[in-house]
């Protein structure tokens, strides 16, 4: 009977941890794209901002990473839950006139078994956090991640 | 120190407000109708650069954007176009008869559509606005001025915010600065 409960529970566990996925909305595509210089309080609050516009302000909390960085969770029906990270990660850039500039590249994950809820969403909070930042006008061509 | 060290010394003292004067230009807005669209990239635009003598690399400098202003042909870079990502290029024929082109990722306008380019030193905006500032004749009298004025009320506060994120601040600063960024700049 134990043996019996112990396959089943396996079985339950592996496919729950099968179907956890994790996948990234970034600006930048392999070596394209852009690096917003910012100073990291302001791309803070365009995080803070981008996520609060989707996720409840009691469900956010900040990354854990060492630059700016907030997740909260999004929920599919009862059980489904994927954890939005929206972050800005620090890169190095190049601007037109050559000069070599620190600043920020936005990315938005999911992970978790809601990807039919965190997958939209991570695309609207990614698309928000790139409207603000062209607003800014800051862009400079991405060279690398720091 | 020799008399004449202290006379250069002097002089470079007595002119460094009058400079920072000068390099803090007034916004200048002026309007135009799309009439070309091109969708490029960061290799086109470069290429383009070449073509058309370097403005696009110098386009980011103070000092330049009064040749860019005046030149009856400019190429201004907003944002950022060095990168493969699909950039648009407008092409603006400008109520006095000039034509300017701007390259922005913003793909919203179309063919027709009028435009205010904002331009102030570093700062260039692409700015969808009302038909009517693109009619010859289309507003006059009073109510021009007071458009005109709005609108540069607008850019100016555009740019502000722009300058006040580009700095940092307080947390209420940056507050503020993000929610005019959003109302004045798109």
């Amino acid at each position: 009977m134990f043996h019996k409960v112990s396959v089943i529970f396996t079985i339950t566990l592996l496919v729950m941890l099968a179907s956890c996925t994790t996948s990234t909305v970034t600006s930048v595509d392999g070596n394209s794209g852009n690096v917003y210089v910012l100073p990291a309080e302001v791309v803070d609050r365009m995080l803070l901002d981008a996520m609060s516009a989707e996720i409840p302000k009691g469900g956010i909390s900040r990354g854990s990473t060492p630059y700016p960085s907030y997740s909260g969770d999004v929920k599919w029906g009862s059980v489904d839950t994927d954890t939005i990270t929206a972050m800005a990660r620090p890169a190095t850039g190049r601007r037109t006139d050559g000069g070599i500039v620190q600043g920020f590249v936005f990315e938005v994950q999911r992970h978790g078994s809601a990807p039919a809820t965190g997958s939209p969403t991570a695309k609207r909070i990614h698309a928000k956090l790139q409207t603000d930042a062209e607003l800014t006008g800051t862009g400079a061509a991405f060279i690398e991640f720091k | 120190m020799k008399f004449s060290t202290l006379v250069i010394l002097a002089a470079l003292v007595s002119s460094a407000p009058l400079a920072s004067k000068e390099q803090a230009p007034a916004m200048q807005v002026s309007y135009g109708q799309v009439n070309a669209i091109e969708v490029t990239t960061k290799k086109s635009a470069i290429a383009r650069n070449a073509l058309i003598g370097s403005l696009v690399g110098l386009a980011i400098d103070d000092s330049v954007s009064g040749a860019v202003l005046g030149a009856s042909t400019g190429f201004i870079v907003t944002s950022m176009i060095e990168a493969d990502r699909r950039v648009f290029l407008y092409t603006l024929e400008m109520t006095d008869g000039d034509r300017q082109s701007i390259a922005v990722e913003r793909p919203d306008l179309a063919i027709g559509h009028c435009a205010a380019i904002e331009q102030k030193g570093k700062h260039n905006n692409l700015r969808p606005v009302s038909a009517v500032h693109c009619i010859e004749g289309g507003v006059s009298g009073s109510s021009k001025d007071e458009l005109e004025n709005h609108r540069l009320l607008i850019a100016e506060k555009c740019h502000q915010a722009r300058a006040q994120l580009a700095n940092g601040g307080s947390s209420e600063e940056i507050e503020t600065a993000l929610r005019n960024l959003r109302s004045y700049c798109d």
